[in-house]
């Protein structure tokens, strides 16, 4: 559903918004085993060699369930799963077993060393993301200076977006994103980059998404940051979740296990 | 099945976005621009023209006529087909960032080229006014043809897409493959020239009859038979939904590929 059509509905029915993950496990075959050649693949079946099947299971019997106006912190160590959970939530993985269910329209996950085009300039990759949110280009016109403004990119808005930095990247994400008013916001790693003054008013927008009934989940290694943000915390360790509840308290316990 | 459809209809702003963007890149700091399109078949004939009429005899006129008949369609089949194997793998941020239907992938690079094939029957059409060749009413049968024409390559340009994703020399192998499989077309000769094994390999040629769509109204002023027809569209229409039963069941798995 276009994220309009589901603005309008959001006003009425705003609790609806939820994701719903029930006993999720997502297994990842490593690239290492798989020939992506056809050449490599006739080699193979000719050798009689097996290729060996290594898997590696990035999520493990996953149950969480989040609805609006939660913002929902994700900590772990690296490799814990916590980007994998994104994409999942996303839609953009299918879980290998188990169900995920989500209601409300979804903004692509942001990350901070990625933009959509990189030859593309900021305001092209704007037109770009909203044509990929099904917004229409009219309403795209009139969005497009808010996000410029918000953004404070001033004359490097219309300057490719390979020669930015990560915290331009950053703050050229999180405005559009946000422009467009999703109603699940996936945050990967994006808020920690800017700088205080950017942040504090990203935090701002990010309250006002929560009142008009959006639910964030953003992904950090920045805890302190978290902690003054979420209001739930999910701790993964090797796609497991190890703690699911108030900030403080999962944070904690997170600090005594990383230690 | 009817999710999807209304997700592809759902995403048309993107799809524009995505045939605007590969017509802006190929033209891109170019000087000549758009006039490519119509130059590329026009320097390939005059190429071959020089070298065929005189090897095979044939009047230039009427070998103009029957070569810009088969190749058209046949430019149209090869270029979506190499375009679509790229599509997916050239645009990873697509797959591992967001969730949309990645069918329009390969269907952008199909529509690209539907556009390349109009412009390249005006110029078949300008050329057949310069050489005072008639237009007959059987020209009227083209659209047909070109409905055809776009499921047919539509089908064979998504098998492409998913193929190159999991075996990335498949579009190496494909290139070398047209061009083995365009001399056993009857684009540069006629069937006729061919004896023995290489005879029967043209008349297996599965792609002679799209081929023969165009070629007949427009080179043999006559309408195809209605077996050559009805063989062709129905074979169009299996491969479309064969196709897009393949890409359907492998997409789930392009992102590990990517």
């Amino acid at each position: 559903m276009p994220i309009t059509e589901a603005l309008a509905k959001s006003e009425s029915r705003a609790t609806d918004i939820f994701v719903k993950l029930e006993g999720v496990g997502l297994r990842y075959r490593l690239l290492t085993d798989r020939e992506t050649t056809l050449k490599g693949r006739v080699l193979n079946a000719l050798s009689f060699k097996r290729p060996s099947r290594s898997e590696f299971w990035a999520l493990r019997n996953v149950s969480v369930e989040w609805r609006t106006g939660e913002v929902v912190g994700l900590v772990g160590p690296n490799g814990s799963g916590k980007s994998t959970l994104l994409r999942v939530v996303a839609g953009i993985l299918d879980p290998t077993v188990g169900r995920c269910a989500t209601n409300g329209s979804i903004a692509p996950i942001l990350d901070i060393n990625s933009s959509l085009n990189p030859n593309l300039t900021a305001r092209q990759n704007v037109f770009l993301y909203g044509a990929l949110n099904r917004v229409r280009r009219a309403e795209m016109e009139e969005r497009i200076e808010k996000i410029k403004e918000f953004s404070e990119l001033g004359l490097f808005f219309d300057v490719p977006v390979k020669t930015y930095s990560s915290g331009m990247l950053a703050r050229l994400g999180f405005s559009t994103a946000t422009e467009l008013r999703p109603q699940i916001l996936l945050l990967d790693e994006v808020l920690s980059v800017g700088d205080e003054h950017f942040q504090r008013k990203s935090y701002f927008r990010m309250m006002k998404l929560i009142e008009k009934g959006s639910l964030v989940v953003v992904v950090s290694h920045n805890l302190s940051f978290l902690e003054g943000i979420c209001n739930r915390v999910v701790f993964l360790f090797e796609g497991e979740v190890r703690g699911d509840g108030r900030p403080g308290e999962i944070i904690e316990k997170y600090r005594r296990a990383a230690s | 099945m009817k999710r999807r459809l209304r997700e592809i209809v759902d995403y048309s702003e993107f799809f524009r976005y995505l045939v605007y963007q590969q017509l802006e890149q190929r033209y891109n700091s170019s000087v000549l621009g758009f006039i490519w399109t119509l130059l590329f078949p026009l320097l390939t004939f005059a190429s071959l023209a020089i070298v065929f009429s005189t090897l095979n005899r044939w009047d230039l006129r009427d070998f103009g006529v029957y070569f810009f008949s088969g190749y058209l369609g046949w430019l149209f089949f090869t270029n979506s087909c190499m375009m679509a194997a790229e599509s997916v793998v050239g645009n990873p941020v697509y797959v591992t960032r967001l969730r949309m239907p990645r069918i329009l992938l390969p269907l952008s690079s199909v529509t690209v080229n539907l556009i390349d094939l109009f412009a390249t029957v005006a110029v078949l059409f300008i050329l057949m006014l310069i050489w005072d060749v008639p237009f007959s009413g059987s020209l009227l049968f083209l659209p047909i043809s070109a409905a055809i024409m776009v499921v047919f390559v539509t089908g064979a340009s998504l098998l492409c897409a998913v193929a190159n994703v999991f075996m990335r020399d498949f579009r190496y192998l494909l290139s070398s493959a047209f061009f083995l499989w365009f001399f056993f077309s009857p684009i540069l000769w006629k069937p006729e020239i061919l004896t023995g094994s290489n005879r029967a390999i043209m008349d297996w040629n599965p792609v002679v009859p799209f081929l023969l769509l165009f070629q007949l109204p427009i080179w043999a002023g006559r309408v195809p038979e209605a077996a050559t027809v009805i063989l062709s569209a129905g074979a169009a229409v299996a491969l479309l939904l064969g196709g897009a039963a393949v890409f359907w069941r492998c997409e789930r798995n392009f992102y590990y590929y990517l």
